[in-house]
């Protein structure tokens, strides 16, 4: 793609990736995955599934993989209060500024370019490998040619870790934060609750952050995952992420979308092992001129016989802001007795914002244990309301109350306090409280 | 439920007979200004509809094939028959008829149902309307019911008024086609605060092969008024296929009501893509029932309009797809105003091979306040070399409304057969005591006969599918 070419050269990666001590396969997969992305447009309205998203203006010429000069190493200080919780990994800008201690034997929590260097028996199998693939979108592809910093979690066989673990990213301005990659692979029966946030403060408008996230789970693993995603305004974010359950295994994640201005988050329950469950919650609040594009697919692949999934997908609208929600269950031919559930409620707080909502169903199977999905849209309930306002609330009090209640089933399943208080200081800065 | 159970023996489709072809006039296959001419010439139609005809050709010619939904690239445009006068004029007593159409109409059933319950019959064989009639009474209170040639040039300015309004020739490009070579069809006018209490009927009848029906149909329902429209439709089984695209329109106007009744059961060599669309006006009510049983590759979603408060849409549909067939059916409703309400309801059967998409859009325009609105989509799916799918659009613009969408899939229950079978009840039967529940909301709207002659269908679609 044309606009690429001012972004680097071949050769200036291989330099760069040279320069930096990484190994040689992934220096080749850098590589590999660039020669594909210059082969790439960017989507076009055209193709349905981008059909509802603007991407002019959008120069993927600025991904900026730089550490920004001058970034200081340390916490920062918008993280102060989280980092005494948990097992805490801190990454500002892309470099780790803090690792967590008392892990149990064999569990590995670090930065991913550390990790490559570090454990390549156990990185280079599962990075962009199994779960989301270079070749996927020009976004993937790039972000595989570019990524910085990022997460490593890894969870040896029986492993189990009792103190979530925690991954808090920060970017100072455009640069290697934006580029952050998260792999978490769990072995055989093993367990543990991640966490992740990703903040900054405004940018520049259209600063690009490309991201990745996966999560493989080995035979009955379990993995809890929450995703907090918080960019300044500013900030065009376009992040995949795909689950790979393992048989038997579980794994619940839950995706937060709360900052950026333009956010295309894509994520994908891959079923494809006997006996795989995967729930997914998808929580949204956008405000101002926010437009928030989200994907949330299960897939039930034909040897993913017995599988559960479901996706519940909950948000709230204000001022102009515009939210896309497609949903889909997949249940392929052979994936039987498999159970595929939609939900989707949005909530709109005001006159002018606009809701889509696709949610799909495609079954080709006729074993389905159960398949279905539910949607609805609307504004606050006024008899509620008018209860809270009877009680002496204000109106923004009682919507307050009413909007907390709405999350309050999501944000509960996050249990480290600091990064609760955050959220819910997120949702009460976004109300003007 | 046993495999075997599920095996089903080729569906028998009862309307496939064909009669030797005698026509006054077939026009070359294959489609170009001079065909497009050819029609207008030999209707005799005024200035302004062959223009109007010209125009959409170039439109059809400049659209792509939808990219989406379902398979259309086997459709060979110049290997159709745009164009077939069977008879010379339209006959009003059905002793007119010519001999062998008669007899094609007898076996359909269709002077009986005459004589039993419909306000008036128009029957279309080919391009044109070769009966109508409709009772007495309702013409002296000025009722119009007659063929859309006819209408053309005896009513021509209610006719322009409309034609054209509600489904535009830019609209897609099988609506253009129809407004290239559209013949025959029905016009409807109800005058206002005149109530129809009994459905007036169209039948529609492919025989020639590789034939192209381009019915178009015309209601205009003055306020306050009411009318009921049923139309069927059936072809013979040939080799090759033929195409079906009609464009119907429809105008409710103030308080009044339309509902319209479509049982399509073409043969399953029949391309069916339709556009139905209605625009309801204030306080009137604009309602689809909407069977598809037959074809094989239906594309249609009814349409409706809010353009004024209180205005209503309800759209119940029940799609069934055997070996080969793809039914992509749904409902779209625009709530373009304050205070609008709209129900779907879809029921889809998929069975030995057969696709169904429900494929349907609501959207809620900025200003649409106090908008209602509740879909229902419901899939049985039979074996697994069927497919079921359920795509439903939500456009919301407007936060002051209440949405809600709910779907399931399910196969046959174990349990409930089980439970009807040790009651005495066979496989087979229990199989279509479940059928014919799960589409109860669909057959509860249909006049009697229909109800019983579309239980009828798919007993006869289900039939061998139980050992």
């Amino acid at each position: 793609m044309a606009q690429l070419t001012s972004l680097t050269s071949r050769a200036a990666l291989e330099a760069e990736a040279r320069r930096r001590g990484e190994p040689d396969w992934l220096r080749e997969f850098r590589l590999r995955a660039w020669d594909f992305a210059l082969g790439l447009d960017l989507p076009s309205r055209t193709d349905e599934k981008w059909r509802r998203t603007d991407l002019t203006g959008l120069d993927l010429g600025r991904v900026n993989p730089e550490v920004p000069a001058g970034a200081p190493q340390e916490v920062p200080e918008a993280f102060a209060p989280m980092v005494g919780e948990g097992k805490t990994l801190v990454l500002r800008n892309g470099v780790a500024v803090r690792a967590p201690e008392g892990l149990p034997a064999g569990v590995i929590v670090t930065d991913l370019e550390t990790a490559a260097r570090q454990y390549p028996d156990l990185v280079q199998p599962y990075l962009m490998t199994q779960a989301v693939r270079p070749e996927e979108s020009i976004f993937t592809a790039l972000h595989a040619a570019f990524f910085r910093g990022g997460a490593f979690v890894y969870l040896p066989r029986g492993a189990q870790v009792e103190e979530p673990i925690q991954i808090l990213t920060w970017a100072d301005g455009p640069g290697a934060g934006l580029l952050g990659h998260t792999l978490v692979v769990a072995e055989e029966g093993a367990s543990a609750r991640v966490v992740e946030y990703w903040a900054s403060p405004a940018m520049p408008e259209g600063t690009p952050h490309l991201g990745v996230v996966e999560i493989l789970t080995g035979p009955g693993a379990r993995i809890d995952y929450s995703g907090v995603q918080n960019w300044g305004p500013g900030v065009w974010s376009f992040t995949t992420r795909r689950t790979k359950v393992g048989r038997d295994a579980t794994v619940n994640w839950l995706l937060a979308e709360f900052g950026g201005e333009l956010v295309r988050s894509e994520q994908y329950t891959a079923l494809d092992q006997e006996g795989g469950e995967g729930n997914l919650k998808v929580l949204f609040f956008a405000s101002g001129n926010q437009h928030i594009d989200i994907v949330a697919e299960d897939l039930h692949y034909p040897t993913g016989r017995r599988t559960v999934g479901d996706i519940v997908g909950r948000g709230v609208l204000q001022d102009q802001s515009r939210v896309v929600f497609r949903g889909k269950g997949h249940i392929m031919r052979g994936a039987k007795g498999s159970t595929c559930f939609l939900r989707e409620n949005a909530l709109m707080l005001n006159r002018g914002c606009r809701a889509d909502s696709i949610p799909s169903l495609f079954i080709d199977d006729d074993q389905v244990e159960r398949a279905g999905h539910a949607a609805t849209s609307g504004k606050i309930d006024e008899d509620e309301l008018f209860y809270l306002m009877s009680r002496g609330l204000t109106r923004k009090q009682a919507t307050r109350l009413i909007v907390e209640g709405f999350f309050k089933p999501i944000l509960d399943t996050v249990e480290l306090p600091a990064l609760r208080r955050e959220l819910e200081s997120l949702v009460d800065r976004k109300l003007g409280l | 439920m046993a495999r075997e159970a599920l095996d089903f023996l080729p569906s028998e489709y009862k309307y496939g007979f064909r009669d030797p072809e005698k026509y006054v006039f077939k026009a070359r296959k294959g489609l170009d200004r001079e065909v497009v001419e050819q029609i207008s010439r030999m209707k005799g139609e005024p200035e302004w509809m062959r223009e109007f005809r010209l125009k959409s050709l170039e439109i059809f010619f400049s659209k792509p094939l939808p990219t989406w939904g379902a398979d259309l690239s086997q459709i060979n445009f110049n290997d159709i028959y745009y164009y077939v006068k069977p008879t010379e004029k339209n006959a009003r007593s059905w002793d007119e008829v010519p001999e062998e159409i008669k007899r094609t109409f007898d076996r359909l059933g269709i002077p009986e149902a005459e004589r039993k319950f419909l306000a008036g019959v128009s029957a279309q064989y080919e391009s044109e309307v070769v009966y109508h009639n409709i009772r007495k009474d309702l013409e002296e209170k000025g009722v119009i019911f007659m063929d859309m040639d006819s209408a053309v040039r005896e009513h021509p300015d209610l006719v322009r008024q409309y034609f054209g309004t509600v489904v535009p020739p830019t609209d897609n490009k099988f609506a253009a086609l129809n407004s290239a070579v559209w013949s025959g069809g029905s016009f409807i006018y109800v005058p206002p605060g005149v109530h129809v209490e009994i459905p007036l009927q169209a039948y529609f009848r492919i025989n020639a092969q590789n034939m192209g029906q381009f019915e178009r149909t015309l209601i205009i329902v003055d306020e306050g008024a009411f009318v009921h429209y049923v139309e069927g439709c059936t072809a013979p089984i040939y080799s090759t296929d033929s195409l079906h695209a009609a464009v119907v329109e429809i105008i409710v106007k103030r308080g009044a009501r339309c509902r319209y009744t479509t049982i399509q059961n073409w043969s399953h060599n029949v391309y069916n893509l339709v556009t139905k669309r209605a625009v309801a006006y204030a306080d009137a009510t604009m309602e689809w029932v909407d069977g598809n049983i037959g074809s094989k590759v239906t594309m249609k979603y009814p349409a409706v309009y809010l353009m004024e408060p209180g205005a209503r849409a309800d759209i119940i549909s029940v799609a069934f797809a055997g070996k080969g067939q793809h039914q992509d059916a749904g409902a779209k409703v625009l709530h373009l105003a304050p205070n609008t309400s709209s129900q779907i309801t879809s029921k889809s059967i998929c069975k030995d091979g057969g696709n169904t998409t429900y494929r349907g859009l609501v959207q809620v325009a900025k200003g649409a306040t106090g908008c209602k609105v509740k879909v229902n989509c419901d899939a049985l799916i039979f074996d697994d070399n069927s497919k079921t799918d359920t795509i439903p659009y939500m456009e919301i613009m407007e936060e002051d409304v209440a949405i809600e969408h709910e779907a399931t899939v399910s196969k046959v229950s174990e349990e409930q057969l089980f439970y009807l079978m040790s009651r005495g009840i066979s496989e087979q039967q229990a199989t279509q005591m479940i059928v014919q529940g799960f589409i109860e909301p669909f057959t509860k709207e249909l006049p009697m006969e229909y109800a019983v002659e579309l239980n009828r269908l798919i007993e006869l679609e289900m039939e061998g599918s139980v050992g």
